[in-house]
């Protein structure tokens, strides 16, 4: 077997796990965001030294990179993107601007929503004069009510090109039932603006991108697309060219945000969107598999954000409601991943207006400058100073010895910023900044768990990223759970995650049907019309799939769908106990399904069979098969540490143990499995540290996870 | 053939070149080859990038450096300047800082001139971006008291270096006057330098140091700053440092700048020759100007040398 090389892009770290039949190597390089492609080949040279190998061989016997990407993230934050034009149905021009509900607030940190005089709608990704309205109508039922007129679609066409279109975006209403007039639309441009000419330009259906209801979002998740689509192309197709050049001979492969990978090039731009998290909650489920868990808790603290996402049943979920990406609300089928500005990249402030708050975050000081410990010419106070100042962070043994830290900086900027204006000193202000960030995610986990019907204390909490070992026995209490899992891969969880992701892709299609009739208590009779879309989904998955190369036999499908009663706002998304129906009554297994997972979520009060029940939207989740992961559990060894795994003790801060106290200093990798360290103690690996509390016990297991419990 | 851009990327990668590269330091010469006075072009962000890629290709050096001028960035801080004989000249302190030098005074200009060069010379030479040192940037400012005010100039100096390396030079090169040298280096001095490094070394660019008017005695002090690479012009006596002198001080670095006087042929010429025994030796070091090449510099002397150094490839 090649290599297989994983990488995930963060806001300050970005992330490398590479695999053959040798072993493992990990590395982590800051993120270039001025070029991202330079902390990308600069982690690569990094593995092909770790393997003992030159560049261009480590490159040419590469099997697979993954690469979790946030380019388009990037252009939608940075606003790079082109300037496009939408065309839409006549009078639903100002659809986009009018939004839906509070789409002021979507995408805004807890703390900006609540400011409700200075919170504003984002500015639109395409401004009011470059909509155009065209008069045509499909109804309800995909029947052509009033026929579109090229004539009218080309004199729009060139109002738009005169305004400076770079593109078009087309989204007419109900094209998701009938696609024929958006088709239409289409062909036209290309009929006026040829390929082959350099004035060509792409145009992004909606029936292609989010062939579902809901116009707002519909329109939006295609504008968001074709918005980052240029971009992302133009920078992947950069990373691919530096790729080959260095050898690699195969297509560079994308994680997706729906849980699965595919190449760049049948890639759809708004799919990229968060694959980080979502790769690691990935490495989580497979973990977590071999020990048999089903409940996890995932969390992801890096640099700038901690990421949080829930596995309950042995499952991903997917959303309920409609994610967010940057301001946008889209409707894609992403798997629900939570992220906050907390990381240890974050910056302390003191907020004056009100009454000298101590605040953590959501800024982040990023990788440039990064914390202030980092001397990069960053003066603002951040949780890595305050973990630098208290002792847990060796100044000398950051990232590996690869970024040396300099305390004084830390100690200043926390003066400077925290300790003198509220009046303390500066180890209380370095207390109080990781108290502040610890009760944070501690809080948001709890919320993100318990509103969701669950009890934490059901769950096992993974804590990965950078500094999630460093926090994880601050934030971990707040959820009461019996043990918190840190993997040997956890600083570069997104990228060992991305390695565990399996070729899956994710067909939808809106559709309504009552299943369920409370009137006369039966369930829905047109098998045909559920199979027929079903199969419809499938036929499409098998024909994608085998253009990737697998065969019929190998692929898989899972159904989902998104339900709810009467004509209920919200939709509950249900795992379908059926692919094809055969019988009337496998509706009712459907819809015991779904009250089920209602009444979790709700509570068994809230449900409202007297509305009946619908489908609204169908999911087929594709998938093939993949070799399982590999069990490399080891038998224990001794309870106590060699002398080998005991490095110099240095001072800490203990609260509980009166203040700075000389803390026993471990070397993560001269531990070996059955090690057992009693807290308060420090535990050094390559990229993170693991910050033990007084009364927390780690354990190294079989597969060298580190175990902590709360004695 | 290797394009003069790959010749000065082997020197920082520290690899073997057919010769060692040519990277002269270029500032009234700019202005000599458009006709022009110097103080016009600093005005002008297009006839600057224009008249730096003219000389450039004229006299086919290696690479480009941009911002070579000791009044920049003192002038974006706040510094008032005045041009004598068509040399810019820093007069007095600054009465108040501004806060953005990067978008200020002629080095807005240069910034922009900069990156229009690298863009356009990117595939046949190196790009180097020079601006002033924090030492030297400090006695600019504070005068007299610079020697206690050097940290306060971090953050003056730290926007105008992510600047320029917004540009993606090949290296950056700090350029220091004799402040650098007088006396002992002090731990804020080594601290300014160490931050300053910790961000090219983000942007993953080497970077390097140039000195002038420095104590002949003293230059090997200069390694404890741990550049990547040196370059030597006069001392503060007006002598060349000594090719053992220059050698020691670039040991463990990636290597030096071997100056060449252009109003010595004669000098220059022998220089060359002990820079071929010592490219055969293995030694990493490229060939520049003893100083600016300034508009008086003579055009016979000076192509008469390039051709020297070409020759070494042969």
């Amino acid at each position: 077997m090649g290599y297989t090389i994983n990488i995930d892009i963060g806001g300050t770290f970005t992330d490398f796990f590479a695999e053959n039949d040798e072993g493992t190597q990990v590395t982590k390089t800051p993120s270039t965001h001025y070029d991202l492609s330079v902390g990308f080949m600069k982690g690569i040279k990094d593995l092909s030294r770790k393997f003992g190998v030159g560049m261009g061989e480590f490159l040419k016997n590469t099997d697979m990179v993954r690469y979790c990407t946030t380019v388009g993230t990037n252009a939608l934050i940075e606003r790079t993107g082109p300037k496009l034009g939408l065309i839409t149905t006549a009078g639903f021009e100002d659809a986009i601007f009018l939004g839906r509900a509070r789409s002021w607030a979507d995408g805004g940190s807890a703390q900006e929503n609540k400011d409700l005089s200075r919170i504003q709608k984002p500015d639109p990704l395409i401004s009011r004069d470059m909509v155009v309205g065209i008069r045509e109508r499909i109804d309800s039922f995909g029947r052509i009510i009033s026929p579109l007129k090229k004539e009218e679609v080309l004199e729009k066409l060139q109002t738009l090109v005169d305004r400076g279109a770079m593109g078009f975006v087309v989204c007419l209403l109900w094209s998701f039932v009938n696609p024929a007039h958006e088709q239409q639309i289409k062909d036209i441009i290309a009929e006026e603006y040829p390929e082959d000419y350099l004035g060509s330009m792409p145009v992004t259906l909606s029936s292609n991108v989010s062939p579902k209801s809901g116009e707002y979002t519909r329109a939006i998740t295609t504008i968001v697309n074709a918005y980052i689509h240029g971009i992302m192309a133009e920078e992947l197709n950069k990373l691919g060219n530096e790729l080959r050049d260095g050898g690699y001979e195969k297509p560079l492969v994308l994680v997706h945000n729906t849980g699965g990978i595919k190449k760049v090039s049948r890639t759809k731009a708004v799919l990229t969107h968060n694959a980080g998290p979502v790769a690691g909650l990935h490495g989580a489920l497979t973990l977590g598999s071999l020990y048999g868990w089903k409940n996890i808790i995932f969390t992801d603290m890096g640099g700038t954000s901690f990421d949080i996402g829930v596995i309950t049943d042995g499952r991903l979920q997917t959303y309920d409601f409609i994610p967010v990406i940057d301001r946008w609300r889209t409707n894609i089928p992403a798997i629900e991943v939570k992220s906050i500005g907390a990381g240890g990249g974050s910056i302390a402030w003191v907020n004056t207006l009100m009454g000298n708050a101590l605040n953590v975050g959501p800024q982040s000081a990023g990788s440039m400058p990064g914390p202030a410990c980092y001397d990069q010419g960053g003066s603002a106070p951040t949780v890595t100073d305050a973990d630098l100042v208290l002792g847990y962070l060796n100044p000398e043994n950051y990232l590996g010895g690869k970024m040396l830290l300099d305390v004084d900086l830390s100690t200043e900027a926390i003066r400077q910023k925290v300790a003198d204006p509220l009046g303390i000193d500066v180890v209380e202000a370095a207390i109080r900044i990781r108290k502040l960030v610890d009760a944070r995610m501690g809080q948001e986990v709890f919320n993100e768990v318990a509103l969701k019907g669950h009890d934490p204390r059901d769950f096992v909490l993974f804590a990965c990223g950078g500094a999630g070992a460093t926090h994880a026995c601050g934030f971990a209490p707040y959820l009461q759970v019996k043990k918190v899992i840190v993997s040997p891969y956890s600083p570069v969880f997104g990228a060992f995650g991305a390695s565990t992701v399996k070729i899956q892709q994710v067909w939808e299609k809106s559709r309504t049907m009552k299943i369920f009739q409370w009137a006369t208590q039966s369930y829905y009779e047109d098998l045909d019309a559920f199979n027929h879309l079903v199969n419809e989904l499938k036929d499409q998955a098998t024909r994608d799939l085998k253009l990737e190369g697998f065969s019929e036999d190998k692929i898989h499908f899972r159904l989902e769908l998104e339900m709810r009663y009467g004509m209920q706002y919200n939709l509950t998304k249900v795992t379908s106990p059926h692919l094809n129906v055969k019988r009337s009554e496998d509706f009712k297994d459907i819809c015991d399904k779904f009250t089920e997972q209602y009444s979790a979520i709700y509570s068994p009060e809230a449900t409202f069979p007297m509305g009946g029940i619908n489908v609204e939207c169908f999911f087929l989740t594709a998938f093939v098969d993949s070799l399982p992961y590999p069990d490399t559990s080891r038998a224990p060894g001794n309870h106590t540490p060699s002398d080998a795994a005991k490095l110099p003790p240095r001072d800490a801060y203990w609260q509980n143990a009166g203040g700075f106290t000389e803390t026993p200093v471990y070397d993560f990798d001269a531990l070996v499995s059955g090690n057992v360290i009693e807290g308060p103690a420090l535990i050094e690996a390559k990229d993170t540290t693991y910050v033990l509390e007084p009364k927390w016990r780690f354990t190294m297991d079989g597969y060298g996870n580190g175990i902590l419990e709360n004695a | 053939m290797e394009t003069g851009r790959e010749r000065f990327k082997k020197f920082l990668d520290g690899e073997p070149a057919q010769r060692p590269a040519f990277v002269p330091l270029i500032r009234g010469l700019v202005a000599r080859t458009e006709g022009i006075l110097r103080q016009s072009i600093t005005s002008d962000p297009t006839l600057w990038a224009n008249s730096l890629m003219k000389a450039a290709a004229l006299f086919d050096f290696d690479a480009v450096v941009a911002g070579y001028d000791f009044s920049l960035l003192a002038e974006a801080c706040g510094c008032r300047i005045s041009w004598e004989d068509d040399r810019p000249v820093v007069c007095g302190l600054p009465e108040a800082f501004n806060e953005c030098p990067e978008a200020c005074g002629s080095l807005q200009h240069a910034l922009e001139a900069t990156k229009r060069v690298f863009d356009s010379c990117r595939k046949e030479r190196g790009c180097v971006a020079a601006l002033t040192g924090p030492v030297t940037l400090a006695a600019q400012l504070y005068g007299e008291a610079w020697l206690s005010r050097i940290g306060d100039v971090k953050a003056h100096i730290v926007a105008v270096l992510e600047a320029y390396c917004t540009t993606r030079p090949d290296a950056v090169v700090f350029m220091e006057g004799p402040a650098l040298g007088q006396g002992k280096l002090s731990l804020p001095q080594r601290k300014i330098y160490n931050t300053l490094k910790n961000i090219t070394a983000y942007y993953g660019i080497p970077s390097g140091l140039y000195l002038e008017g420095y104590p002949p005695e003293g230059v090997l002090q200069f390694s404890a700053l741990q550049m990547e690479f040196y370059i030597l012009g006069l001392s503060a006596s007006h002598t060349m440092a000594s090719l053992p002198d220059l050698v020691t001080l670039a040991d463990g670095a990636v290597g030096f700048g071997l100056g060449l006087p252009f109003d010595d042929v004669d000098q220059a010429g022998q220089l060359i020759e002990q820079g071929r025994k010592l490219h055969a030796q293995g030694g990493r070091f490229f060939f520049t100007s003893l100083g600016p090449l300034t508009r008086d510099v003579d055009l016979d002397t000076l192509h008469t040398l390039i051709g020297k150094i070409k020759a070494l490839a042969s």
